[in-house]
């Protein structure tokens, strides 16, 4: 009995190293290659059969993009974006979101519900009236214009998701907030926002990487490198007959960094909180 | 309290964001917007930088230059028209400005055309029904790039016609060792190049996609063996796997790892070999493209500058694209692209550059091309026709799809009849 | 007193909810709007156009190419979704036992979903490529393949090139949305279990299932409705192509309304598949209320 037990904990083990590998190197292998393809000379960059490891190493193509293209601008253009995106869709989606769970007011569900329209027509379709609606309240060409439109997809986001939040927190210490006198709206800040804090900064952390990844709208709202977001500055590398992958590659590593250290930041909030039921306990 | 005082911080982000917007210059001289287009020769955008603030500050304008990549021209330009603001000037492909011109929404650049002494060559590629409409700028004559070296390995004389030119690559073919004797893309994304090439090969058979009446006359004995050729090419693996699908830099890149022997392109492969490859330029010829029992057909475009109507001043677009053919800057400019692009006015090629044999051959077949929609007459219509790339999609369902190349050419029929509201 | 609470109630809720109601009647309302009149006209940019009632919904259900592209979109989709909550959620139970380097395991599962999407896509059109692409070249040197695989110009393959990405890019959405849900359920429910005699299937049927099933539920709508609209994707791997192989509708209408310029149409492709997302949204209303109770 003990042995078989023995023998099943280790058979675990390895099936647990096993997978974990795995799940390792399917998740990194893509980035380690787009790694390896920023620091490889250009005259390598097209060797048949390619080798996994560089046989030279070379810093040339980040040189390149910092000291040859405006690919920084376009690097803080995005940051600006997408925290300030961030940031409004947060308070919006917070407050919309905890009167949609716990006030009780007429056309309630029929908001819950409207929020779905957003998710109708895709970004495709949506940028050119999109477009049109920016230049004509005067943001063409104005990454301000972004952070607004943005909020299209970034909100329906966090109110589905904040939404299952509020829900999980218990009413019972809402109900006690208001005995010692609360009102709604101390309620939410001092109640529901502590106890829902970690999945918001989930929640914070997704809507980051939404608008720090977007492309279309980006493409046709914003002209002039000064407004440009990383995504267009990275498709700025692709001439008609000629892509740099190079410069591709190395911008990619850096429209990268972001997202990828938010993500190490907020992991510890991932646990628990990213997704519906959460905070349940 | 905490509601105000979240309200207010809640405008405060907001008034912050439209203060930031609000910083847009607002002063009353006027504004000329450039969207060029970007090259993978440098110097080009920043001399056409240069030129462009020149131009601005002598007359005392606010000027706007843009760099837009080729594929992103498109969608943007499309949705500032749709929302009434397009540049003032774009500089764009010959295809792509033919179906802008159809829409009215182009300045006429009669006076442009009056002004500068422009070639027969470069009038005939961007020749509209409907008017002047689009201004050559340069042109881009493609030639066959093929690598002599191999060829030689096998005893073989470089071909001059497509079936030489067929029968040598099936010598030359080596796929075992990542060798293959052509690389022709036939992706339908992209430039046009691909249909560019299906059409020249289908003119060189003997076939005629429209005429010269805008009647489409594709269903020909002569077009269904040039539709066979193509397909051959890719059925019996003379190219990589993948051509099938190339977009315009497949075949750029493949020559330059010398993956492939022969490829069809503009100069842009032989400036960039010159700066990156000479060891693989001093392996390669130039040569003119194949003939056929028609003769070689030489399908030319070049790039194009367009000025919109609806574009804050019109007045002064005309003016830019007229000083940009000023003597100097211009030939010096052409200079600057290492023969990849052909002057399309009279009296700039007197110098060393051009009179350079390696050069002078580009100079010499960029006068001899014909346009993308030859013998049809050029019409937005016709124009879209092209860049829907109906001929190489009836090679795609030949090759992918085992589509008998004679139904394939019924279709490709009826598409052009769709297209053109036959 | 209690009125008043309620009103204040009431005017708190409509304060709310305003900005939302704001973005979504207003901000998309517009272009909507604006859509769902163009898909009834043939408008073409920068040519008047006109009505011309549903023509062009006659037109593109009478085209071959659309139902092949709204397949496509449908298989896509199921396949995306199905492989991702799977794999996401044998990775979620593998990251919920405790072990050693548990922590680095978690960060590197998590990174493809925070690389930009489109460079995501240039990425793995590089490693597709059947010349310079380490993909080939892999299968090749372990000797697989002799000849290289044409991922993107086959009838075939290209869509399930396009599929592999998607799956990779959103396989740690599942997988830390379902983790998030399994470090929830309270230990107590398995020994109970357990103490019943259920084995490790039962197990995860009666307990763990049930449990995390708001959390799938959720999950699965949203990427549904992502993997659905999904447009850099596919459009920057493969174009949609070779002859509208890996199109789905996102792509196609971009084509339709960009290459051939053709908005009113390309319009009507859009407004079309709406149903086929009301009757998604349906169905996850009506999963996610039962939840509510």
């Amino acid at each position: 009995m003990r042995k078989s037990n023995l023998k099943d904990r280790k058979l675990k083990k390895i099936g647990i190293i096993f997978f974990s590998i795995l799940g390792i190197f399917w998740s990194l292998f893509p980035v380690y290659w787009m790694l390896k393809s920023s620091i490889t000379p250009d005259n390598e960059m097209y060797k048949l059969n390619p080798s996994l490891f560089p046989s030279k190493i070379t810093f040339i193509h980040y040189k390149d993009l910092f000291t040859q293209t405006k690919f920084m601008t376009n690097f803080w253009n995005s940051l600006y974006v997408s925290i300030f995106s961030t940031a409004i869709a947060l308070f919006f989606s917070i407050i919309g979101s905890y009167a949609m769970v716990r006030l009780r007011y007429k056309g309630r569900l029929f908001i819950k519900n409207s929020i779905f329209f957003s998710y109708l027509l895709p970004a495709s379709v949506l940028f050119i009236p999109m477009y049109i609606m920016a230049s004509k309240v005067g943001l063409g060409n104005n990454k301000n214009a972004l952070v607004i439109v943005y909020q299209t997809f970034i909100i329906p986001y966090c109110c589905y998701m904040l939404m299952s939040y509020f829900v999980a927190i218990p009413k019972a210490m809402e109900e006690a907030a208001y005995i010692d006198g609360c009102s709604h709206i101390q309620a939410l800040i001092r109640v529901i926002l502590p106890i829902a804090l970690p999945s918001i900064a989930v929640v914070a952390t997704f809507a980051f990487t939404l608008s720090w990844n977007e492309y279309l709208y980006a493409l046709v709202i914003t002209t002039s490198p000064s407004q440009q977001t990383v995504t267009i500055g990275i498709s700025n590398f692709k001439y008609s007959d000629t892509f740099i992958w190079g410069l591709i590659m190395s911008s990619s590593v850096v429209a990268s960094i972001p997202a990828v250290s938010l993500y190490m930041l907020a992991q510890r909030f991932l646990k628990t909180g990213l997704a519906a039921g959460g905070v349940k306990q | 309290m905490k509601r105000i005082i979240s309200i207010i911080l809640g405008l405060a982000i907001v008034t912050s964001i439209f203060a930031n917007g609000a910083q847009e210059q607002n002063t009353n001289k006027k504004k000329l917007v450039f969207w060029d287009k970007s090259e993978y020769v440098q110097d080009y955008n920043v001399l056409s930088k240069q030129h462009f603030d020149e131009f601005c500050a002598e007359n005392n304008i606010d000027g706007e230059y843009v760099i837009i990549p080729p594929n992103d021209l498109k969608q943007k330009l499309l949705a500032s028209i749709e929302g009434g603001n397009p540049p003032d000037i774009i500089v764009t492909d010959d295809f792509s400005a033919k179906q802008y011109a159809g829409m009215e929404q182009l300045l006429s650049v009669d006076s442009v055309m009056n002004a500068v002494p422009f070639t027969t060559a470069a009038k005939n590629i961007v020749q509209v029904t409907n008017g002047n409409f689009i201004v050559p700028m340069c042109i881009l004559a493609p030639a066959m790039y093929i690598r002599a070296d191999k060829w030689e390995e096998k005893g073989l004389d470089l071909p001059t016609t497509w079936d030489e030119l067929y029968e040598t690559a099936k010598v030359v073919n080596d796929p075992e060792n990542d060798f293959y004797a052509l690389g022709y893309p036939m992706g339908a994304s992209g430039g046009g190049d691909a249909e560019a090439m299906c059409r020249s090969i289908i003119l060189s058979f003997g076939g005629v996609p429209i005429d010269e009446n805008g009647v489409v006359t594709i269903n020909s004995a002569e077009t269904l063996s040039a539709l066979k050729f193509i397909a051959k090419l890719y059925t019996e693996n003379l190219c990589p796997p993948s051509a099938i699908t190339w977009d315009d830099m497949g075949n750029n890149t493949a020559y330059g790892a010398g993956s492939v022997g022969v490829i069809q392109n503009s100069g842009s492969v032989f400036s960039q070999l010159q700066k990156e490859n000479p060891e693989l330029l001093a392996k390669t010829r130039i040569l003119s493209y194949p003939s056929g029992v028609a003769g070689a057909f030489i399908p030319t475009g070049g790039n194009v500058f367009c000025a919109f109507k609806n574009g804050e001043s019109n007045d002064l677009a005309i003016e830019y694209i007229k000083s940009f053919f000023e003597k100097d800057f211009y030939e010096n400019l052409l200079t600057k692209m290492l023969g990849m692009w052909q002057p399309t006015i009279t009296g700039v090629t007197d110098n060393d550059f051009w009179k350079d044999p390696i050069n002078s051959g580009w100079l010499e077949s960029s006068k001899h091309g014909v346009n993308n929609l030859y013998p049809a007459p050029s019409t937005d219509l016709i124009a879209n026709a092209f860049s829907e790339q109906l001929c190489v999609k009836a090679i795609q369902q030949i090759v992918l799809n085992n589509v008998d190349p004679q139904i394939a050419l019924d279709n490709l029929e009826q598409s052009f009849k769709d297209t053109l509201g036959q | 007193m209690q009125n008043n609470l309620k009103s204040i109630e009431r005017k708190l809720g409509y304060t709310f909810s305003f900005p939302i109601l704001f973005l979504v009647f207003i901000i998309i309302g517009f272009p909507s709007i604006y859509t769902f009149i163009l898909s009834f006209t043939n408008k073409r940019i920068g040519y008047p156009y006109h009505f011309i009632g549903i023509k062009n919904y006659v037109d593109i259900f009478k085209n071959p190419v659309y139902w092949r592209v709204l397949s496509n979109t449908i298989i896509y989709t199921f396949v995306c979704i199905i492989i991702k909550l799977m794999l996401g959620f044998a990775f979620a139970l593998l990251l919920n036992e405790n072990f050693k380097g548990r922590g680095f395991v978690r960060v590197a599962m998590l990174v493809p979903w925070a690389i930009p999407g489109m460079v995501a896509a240039h990425t793995w059109r590089w490693m597709y490529n059947d010349q310079y692409g380490i993909i080939n070249a892999i299968l090749r040197n372990i000797g697989l393949i002799d000849n290289p695989i044409p991922w993107l110009s086959d009838m075939k393959l290209a869509l399930i090139a396009v599929i592999i990405v998607n799956i990779w890019r959103g396989i740690p959405f599942f997988l830390f949305s379902i983790l998030g849900g399994l470090q929830t359920i309270d230990s107590q429910l398995y020994d109970a279990a357990k103490v019943d005699g259920a084995g490790i299937v039962s197990r995860f049927l009666n307990v763990t299932v049930p449990s995390i099933a708001p959390v799938l539920t959720i999950t699965t709508l949203l990427s549904t409705i992502w993997t659905f609209n999904d447009f850099d994707n596919i459009w920057l791997i493969t174009g949609g192509g070779p002859l509208n192989a890996s199109s789905v509708i996102s792509t196609f209408t971009y084509e339709t309304a960009f290459i051939s310029n053709q908005m009113g149409r390309a319009l009507a492709v859009a407004i079309s598949i709406i149903p086929i997302l009301i009757g998604l949204m349906f169905v996850a209303n009506k999963l996610l209320s039962r939840e509510d109770k």
